[in-house]
């Protein structure tokens, strides 16, 4: 075989039609894996790298729409094709709007099928070629923001957009880091800021594939962040507020305040670095962590 | 956030959908509040299509609980997805709240 064009997942209840699209895309050079259902399939992606899947959308247990929406949230960029029943558009289309790259009817025509897997397999490259920079890339990303907790959701999904970009997972992950900005943001509105709406809280963004990192400033007068009573105690437990502190230094992996206490600057790491309860808090120096 | 609400003669259960944060709590507070005006004071609060919650979010929970309690009912949480589940572990609320696995279980704990 000459040089091999990509690695396509085939997934099909049916054999028959598995070795069929076996032997078409072996014929244009491809490697061809194949399985007979979604679980399967998705344990397939997870071992190994492919350029490109085509999943049947009628299939007993995990449907192919179902398995295109799980593949798009391990692996954004890595284009799906979906094997539609003939003459059914409803499905195509709902295929399409969920993400596919594009359907196939069957019975297939064979030249519009290699057709669309190369067109598809470009695609997947270009995009790989694209990620080639990332690991030397970091995005800065500043917000000068009027104190209104009303833009903070807009805000953390920028953010986040731009963790995404570099590789950041969007799943229990994103949540604490979102959860944390949305507490670090709601105080700085609030607390610092009463939520005056012509004093602005300054917001400064630097992520690499490695770390995230955001600072959050106010113009109020800081605080003492060793003073804020345990809300996990027993005394406290039935406070309706007192969590937001606590949160921030459970879910981030560092976080330091600055001297006066107006500032506070969160770090999250892409992978794991001390697992568990990043607790640092402001003491005596500027930066400091305890 | 989507809610949705059923009730039958002892217990009301409230389908929370989307996430639970500084405008979705207030809008939380307005649908819980009318229930306990008309006496629907036994109510589940169904988490299973709640992916998220700030500590306003919290808040507005422990709020709604006590009002729930002072007003002779109580105010219980099922379906707990694993975020929010070491969201309420590590906060301690679990000692605050009665947290059921499912909507079945939490209405029954009402009715025995
Ligand atoms: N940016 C800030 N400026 C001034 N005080 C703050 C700031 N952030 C937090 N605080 C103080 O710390 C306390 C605890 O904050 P937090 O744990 O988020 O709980 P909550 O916001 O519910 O009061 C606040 O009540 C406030 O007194
Ligand atoms: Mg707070």
């Amino acid at each position: 075989m000459d040089q091999v064009l990509g690695h396509i997942l085939v997934v099909d209840d049916d054999e028959l039609i598995c070795c069929l699209l076996k032997d078409i895309l072996n014929r244009q050079n491809c490697a061809v894996t194949t399985v007979l259902n979604g679980a399967s399939a998705l344990e397939t992606l997870r071992a190994n790298a492919f350029d490109l899947v085509i999943t049947d959308v009628n299939m007993p247990g995990m449907n192919g729409i179902v398995l295109m929406e799980e593949i798009k949230r391990i692996s954004p960029d890595l284009p799906v094709i979906v094997i539609t029943g003939g003459g059914n558009e409803e499905i195509a289309v709902k295929a399409l709007k969920s993400g596919a790259f594009n359907f196939c009817r069957k019975p297939f025509e064979i030249e519009e099928l290699t057709r669309i897997v190369k067109k598809g397999l470009e695609v997947k490259k270009f995009s790989d070629k694209q990620k080639e920079v990332l690991p030397f890339l970091t995005v800065e990303m500043s917000f000068d923001m009027p104190s209104d907790v009303m833009l903070i959701r807009s805000v953390i999904h920028h953010i986040y957009q731009g963790a995404r970009q570099l590789g950041f997972p969007e799943d229990e992950f994103s949540m604490r880091v979102k959860l944390a900005i949305d507490e670090a943001l709601n105080n700085a509105i609030k607390h610092g800021n009463h939520s005056n709406i012509d004093k602005k809280v300054k917001i400064r963004t630097q992520i690499s594939p490695q770390k995230l990192m955001v600072t959050i400033r106010d113009e109020g007068p800081g605080f003492d962040v060793s003073q804020v009573p345990d809300p996990k105690d027993p005394s406290n437990l039935h406070r309706e507020g007192g969590r937001g502190v606590l949160l921030i230094s459970y879910y981030m992996d560092e976080v330091y305040y600055n001297d006066k206490g107006n500032e506070v600057m969160l770090v999250k790491y892409a992978k794991a670095k001390n697992a568990g309860d990043g607790t640092r808090q402001m003491d005596s120096g500027v930066w400091s962590t305890r | 956030m989507e809610i949705t609400t059923k009730s039958n003669l002892e217990v009301s259960v409230v389908h929370l959908k989307g996430e639970l944060d500084n405008e979705s709590s207030e809008y939380l507070r307005k649908n819980i509040e009318k229930l306990i005006e008309s006496e629907k004071v036994n109510i589940v609060l169904d988490f299973k299509e709640l992916s998220y919650s700030n500590s306003a979010g919290l808040r507005e929970l422990i709020a709604l609980y006590k009002l729930a309690n002072a007003s002779g009912g109580n105010l219980k949480l099922c379906a707990l997805q694993p975020q929010l589940e070491d969201l309420f572990s590590f906060t301690n609320l679990r000692k605050v709240f009665d947290i059921y696995q499912n909507e079945d279980e939490a209405v029954a704990s009402f009715t025995v």
